[in-house]
């Protein structure tokens, strides 16, 4: 039988491979006795064996000590969107081959401050966090992009403005919504999201 | 198959189904693997066209071999014309303010000689106005596009 970690390790290994290493996420173990934090190929051990065997006092446990283990990490987690912005700042024009510019620089610095302050609303309101696909568009603007299940949140980042698009379906006039991105509203998008 | 289903029509039946190539290198951004449940996220950046009108080619033209779709180093996604059309209307105001509302459709484009399955996606009436409301439209076609082919995977893995 192989070792909680070895079984892990390979599980980040493949998740690493595929991501470029650029995503930050807790790695809860299938055998459910292993907490591991993980980041850029880095693997931490919390053994949570013995706390508890009943399912639900189990996940409940789980998240307080992801939040709690979330806020010690917060450096950490902004890390992984801070390094894909590095990445797409050393874009040129036509990055992609088909005439794409390379990223604005103001909207670069928004974009930090702004998934800064996204992260911190989000783990100061005691809810956990995810990391977003980060990525520039055609015209130089930054996008960033969340996932849970049917539902997507996308943000869009120029030089003048900040706007945000949730995605509930495929139908344009019905399943979708834009609106001014606020800070005030960073923990309602999250809610709706999640 | 009958020689008639390779022979291009004027017209796109709901029922058909399209290819479309999504490159392969995730440095272009045009597809990632969640981080939380690995599932397969196409982008919107897949569905980029300079006319905004993106490329698909008709499955059936292309005896449903999506390999013969493929751009090397590409992976391919499929839609359903039927799902295509769905996506219904993008909206956007023109200069007397009023809403004006493009359905959305796929239309024969072949290419003498060279690709007879081509097929465009395109909203109906064309794109007008500033660079910026077209640019806005197209945006919220090329998530809906993405949204959908999510849903269905890999067709054919890069």
């Amino acid at each position: 039988m192989r070792e909680p970690h070895q079984n892990s390790a390979l599980q980040w290994s493949r998740f690493h491979d595929r991501t470029e290493g650029t995503s930050w996420v807790l790695v809860i173990d299938e055998d459910a006795d292993t907490l591991l934090f993980a980041s850029s190929g880095l693997i931490a051990g919390f053994d949570v064996s013995n706390l508890t065997h009943a399912h639900a006092p189990e996940l409940a446990l789980r998240e307080k000590t992801l939040r709690k283990l979330q806020r010690s990490y917060a450096a950490e987690l902004a890390e992984a969107f801070n390094e894909k912005l590095r990445r797409i700042s050393q874009r040129v024009d036509n990055w992609d081959d088909k005439g794409s510019l390379k990223p604005n620089l103001v909207a670069l610095h928004k974009s930090h401050v702004i998934l800064l302050n996204f992260l911190h609303a989000i783990i100061d309101s005691g809810r956990v966090w995810k990391t977003p696909f980060v990525s520039s568009d055609e015209n130089g603007h930054i996008t960033m992009q969340w996932n849970n299940d049917n539902q997507e949140l996308h943000i869009e980042i120029t030089q003048d403005t900040e706007e945000y698009i949730k995605i509930w379906g495929t139908n344009i006039e019905h399943e979708m919504h834009l609106g001014v991105l606020k800070p005030s509203e960073y923990v309602t998008l999250w809610d709706w999201l999640n | 198959m009958g020689l008639a289903e390779l022979v291009p029509d004027d017209h796109v039946s709901d029922d058909e189904e399209l290819y479309r190539n999504v490159r392969g290198k995730l440095a272009d951004d045009e597809y990632f693997y969640d981080s939380h449940t690995g599932q397969l996220i196409i982008t919107p950046k897949a569905f980029f066209d300079r006319k905004k009108e993106p490329s698909v080619d008709r499955a059936k033209l292309r005896g449903f071999n999506p390999a013969q779709s493929r751009i090397a180093g590409s992976g391919i996604v499929s839609l359903s014309t039927q799902d295509v059309r769905h996506i219904g209307t993008v909206k956007t105001n023109g200069p007397d303010e009023k809403t004006v509302k493009y359905a959305v459709d796929v239309k024969p484009a072949p290419i003498p000689s060279e690709n007879e399955a081509h097929a465009l996606i395109t909203v109906n009436p064309e794109f007008f106005g500033s660079e910026n409301k077209q640019t806005k439209a197209f945006s919220l076609l090329r998530k809906a596009l993405a949204t959908l082919t999510s849903k269905n995977g890999w067709t054919l893995e890069p």
